[in-house]
């Protein structure tokens, strides 16, 4: 499939950036910095860095197999190359580890509005809620997601940033020491342990043709990752400051939980549900951005023609895929597991490829 | 109904076929779009009937007298007069002309100048009717019906298969006044009128240029009107003013009495809450949108003009922006957005606040409100809800009622909401407090029709609120902010230039210096997109002396 079905044809640049942000930052919101910490204890700040520098090679791959494609997406070079059957097969897996991944991220949002906001709230209303915007956000395509993010994307960042700053009187320098936490070793491999962080800069590749030039698709892939590992980095030294290792591996929603201890008199304290309405913006668009990729993925994987026949069916799929995990802890684990364990795949996958490029090509000019 | 819901649901599992032919887009790079309904509707207005005027008066005063229902309408009137030169004869109505008019312009000339040669051409009567504006030549039926409905004098001589019309109308409408929706403290204070050349008049002398193009095109089948299409040439893109000018064409209504009704059939969303065009009663408003790229329409009947396009933030402005100084200005458009924050999300906020999350109220302000709400048997949302409807039946009531009696209203109003209710224990104190920051904030955004549609949405968030919560609230703030980058004006996204980017678009929520403003909205792809010269102050010692010899120097270069 060369070309998507929508109605103006062409993505911003800046307003993709701003959706594939929110998209990508969402799991810092729900178990990462915890998990991170326990694994690499003081650390746990250098971990994204150490993610960044491996991610980069392999979206470089992408960008260079998108590049010599121009016009196709990622799953209509994997035809090129490999046939119809392989290609669909590729498309299959895709979709199905994109859309329990994103299933098991409504879960987790779910119930972290529920232990947040809405005690009394039954999780099914919460879900079905969320999803229905989902499902509008996503049936109307790439570009008004887009748009939407960039809309409240600056403020989101804004705010964001502004509760950081605000938590660090809060926190201790000294609890980042020691600066290699259990060790250099140690650090690298939890940082290569969480493949997962940037998996979804790969979604790219499946609207790569939507961009009008390649450069575009490139600035935005680079200046997402980099981005995206500023805010990890940041986010997760102010968590280290205020809830050094081991008391952090004991938070179950560890950015909430840094918010609450803002305390400046009478009024400034309990910015939480300012920040709870921040995070749940961000996510319910990053959230539509996840079920537009595997409406999209799906229409591309069928050859069909259009994408939006897709949206409602997937999103009840996505609903079933919700409420597997019988209860929070279990969704909350289980979701640890699949962040990192569907990220292989998208890693392998463009590299397999592009080697299988370069062999055909070196098989071309010397037959 | 069940079919109708069938055909909803189905639609959610099919698609309709691609719509990028049928968007209009100022992109240069797009071409022109359904030139096949542009054809049929040349084709169509070809086919219009079209049937000589008779050459014998008989002939012809039966065909008026049919035409014109002359027995049950008294009003339309003919006369013929018996010249030594000819038999002339004059039709019109009488409730549209000024007799006393008629009589000086039209027969004492013809009386006291008769010609001595019997061989009168029609064209010969134009020299002795020196007094009329408007003289034109009719020579079909279908146009001489027109001219009269529309308040011409038609005059015919015996024998010749042509007559002439003229404009002898008996009342111009009301004078020109001051605005009524759109007062302002600074700035002029003209508003237009129903008389359309009243309106060009005002516009004109704002726009004194021959590049002022003010198209005339008729405003419905019956051609009521007419509605006068307004542009720059040289400023304002073509590809607009002929999108303009084919939505306006294919209207085939009966006809239309107000530009309300038009802007309805010609925007691009017309089931969206939001006003995709902006229709205003201020002249200079009008010229400052014209200078800017857009295209107006003015209608005879209509004290308004209609803007398009516009964006969502140009609804935001006000026409005293331009006067005020920069800084000031730029700070009374933050308020304006702040109060449409406030006018949409505090009864909702309140309401999620108080039932869902009382811990976020600092804790004094909680027993506060706590203590207040003591003794209100009414839950929150239908305290606001009760005085949500109070109010708009105050305000509906007081744009009802006469005007000598409209403070009544008012005080009526203030004693069941501000006292009679609190003591009644229905609604809370800073229940009132909330709805009167609402409602006032409303009433601070500088086009009313915005006010009436975020009155619709503050409800919607009211119930989203008070269901969800702040979870609910910003659930459907997302869904409004997706309805809002989906629609259009006339090709332009509506939420542009903040989304998608137009980063170099400067008057958006601040207002630059006017000195620095150099620019007219790229969003609009204007021909000339320079509206003033970069340096603008050469006098002044902050100007750095090199561009005035700059200047000078691509001067001299542009002589050669």
């Amino acid at each position: 499939m060369t070309k998507l079905f929508k109605q103006d044809g062409h993505v911003g640049v800046i307003e993709t950036f701003g959706s594939m942000v929110m998209f990508i930052f969402l799991d810092i919101m729900m178990v990462y910095p915890r998990s991170v910490t326990a694994a690499a204890s003081t650390a746990a700040w250098q971990v994204p860095i150490v993610t960044l520098f491996y991610t980069i090679p392999f979206f470089y791959v992408l960008d260079r197999l998108l590049s010599a494609h121009p016009g196709k997406s990622f799953l209509g070079v994997v035809r090129h190359f490999w046939g119809k059957g392989i290609g669909t097969g590729i498309g299959l897996l895709s979709f199905i580890l994109l859309i329990s991944f994103v299933g098991y991220q409504v879960r987790v949002f779910g119930e972290f509005i529920i232990t947040t906001i809405l005690p009394n709230t039954p999780i099914a209303a919460i879900i079905i809620a969320l999803i229905l915007v989902m499902c509008a956000l996503a049936y109307y395509g790439i570009e008004t997601i887009t748009r939407i993010s960039w809309n409240v994307f600056p403020w989101i960042i804004v705010v964001y940033l502004s509760a950081l700053a605000l938590v660090i009187p809060f926190g201790n320098t000294y609890n980042l020491a020691p600066i290699w936490g259990n060790g250099i070793l140690a650090t690298m491999e939890t940082g290569v342990l969480q493949i997962g962080t940037y998996k979804e800069i790969f979604m790219l590749g499946y609207i790569a043709p939507l961009f009008r030039q390649h450069r575009s698709f490139r600035q935005v892939g680079y200046g997402v990752l980099l981005f995206t590992t500023f805010l990890y980095v940041i986010s997760e030294v102010s968590f280290i400051m205020v809830f050094p290792p081991p008391t952090s591996d004991r938070i179950g929603f560890p950015l909430y939980s840094l918010l609450r201890v803002i305390s400046y008199g009478g009024l400034w304290q309990r910015l939480d549900p300012l920040f709870i309405f921040v995070w749940a913006t961000m996510t319910a668009i990053g959230l539509a951005a996840g079920l537009y990729f595997c409406a999209l993925i799906f229409a591309q994987t069928s050859r069909a023609s259009d994408y939006r026949p897709y949206v409602f069916p997937l999103a009840v799929l996505l609903i079933s895929v919700a409420f597997i995990p019988r209860s929070a802890l279990e969704a909350v684990r289980h979701y640890e597991v699949i962040s990192n364990s569907v990220a292989v795949p998208f890693f392998v996958l463009p590299l397999l490829l592009w080697i299988w490029m370069k062999i055909t090509a070196l098989l071309r000019r010397n037959p | 109904m069940l079919k109708k819901w069938k055909q909803i649901i189905k639609n959610i599992f099919t698609v309709a076929p691609p719509t990028m032919d049928k968007t209009f887009s100022l992109s240069p790079n797009r071409g022109l779009y359904n030139v096949k309904l542009a054809r049929q509707l040349k084709q169509a207005q070809a086919r219009l009937p079209v049937t000589p005027l008779p050459d014998q008066r008989s002939e012809l005063e039966g065909l008026l007298k049919d035409t014109f229902h002359g027995r049950r309408n008294p009003d339309f009137t003919y006369r013929v007069f018996d010249f030594p030169w000819g038999n002339l004869f004059i039709a019109f109505y009488d409730s549209l002309i000024d007799a006393k008019m008629v009589q000086e312009s039209i027969i004492n000339p013809l009386l006291n100048t008769s010609p001595v040669d019997t061989n009168v051409e029609i064209t010969d009567l134009l020299g002795m009717l020196t007094d009329c504006h408007v003289v034109q030549n009719v020579d079909t039926v279908e146009s001489l019906v027109q001219y009269i409905t529309k308040g011409y004098l038609f005059i015919f001589l015996d024998g010749h298969s042509q007559g002439l019309v003229l404009e002898v109308a008996a009342d111009k409408g009301r004078a020109v006044e001051t605005t009524q929706t759109e007062s302002v403290v600074t700035g002029p204070y003209e508003g237009f009128v129903e008389n359309v050349h009243k309106n060009l008049y005002l516009l004109r002398r704002r726009l004194a240029s021959a590049d002022f193009i003010a198209e005339k095109l008729p405003a419905g089948r019956r051609e009521r009107g007419p509605m006068y299409l307004l542009y720059f040439k040289g400023i304002t893109n073509p590809k607009l003013v002929r999108e303009m000018r084919r939505r306006l064409k294919s209207l085939d209504v009966d006809a239309f009495y107000n530009l309300y009704r038009v802007e309805q059939y010609i925007q691009d969303n017309p089931r969206s809450l939001f006003s995709q065009m902006t229709l205003t009663e201020r002249p200079d408003r009008t010229a400052a949108f014209l200078l800017e790229g857009s295209v107006a329409v003015l209608m005879e009947g209509s004290p308004l003009a209609l803007i398009a396009p516009v964006t969502f933030w140009s609804q935001l402005h006000s026409p005293e922006d331009s006067y005020f100084r920069w800084p000031v200005a730029s700070f009374v458009r933050i308020i304006r957005v702040f109060g449409m924050i406030v006018t949409i999300f505090l009864p909702g906020l309140y309401v999620a606040f108080v039932n869902f999350h009382p811990e976020m109220i600092p804790t004094e302000l909680l027993m506060s409100i706590a203590s207040s709400r003591e003794r209100i048997p009414l839950p929150a949302a239908l305290s606001l809800l009760f005085l949500e409807i109070a109010f708009e039946f105050i305000r509906e009531a007081a744009q009802r009622v006469p005007k000598s009696i409209g403070p009544t209203i008012g005080i009526v109003g203030a004693i069941i909401i501000g006292q009679a209710v609190v003591e009644a224990g229905v609604v809370s104190p800073l229940s009132i407090i909330v709805m009167a920051m609402t409602a006032l904030a409303g009433f601070s955004l500088p086009q009313f029709q915005v006010t009436y549609t975020l009155r619709i949405i503050r409800l919607g968030m009211l119930a989203a609120g008070s269901i969800f919560g702040i979870y609910g609230i910003l659930l459907t703030m997302i869904v409004l902010i997706c309805h809002l980058v989906r629609i259009r004006s006339f090709g332009i996204p509506f939420l542009s230039p903040s989304s998608p980017l137009f980063a170099k678009e400067e008057d958006v929520l601040w207002r630059p210096p006017p000195f620095y403003d150099e620019k007219r909205p790229s969003l609009l792809r204007p021909l000339n997109l320079k509206n003033q010269a970069t340096v603008t102050r050469p006098w002044s010692p902050q100007t750095p002396i090199e561009l005035s010899l700059l200047r000078k120097e691509q001067f001299h270069k542009r002589k050669g």
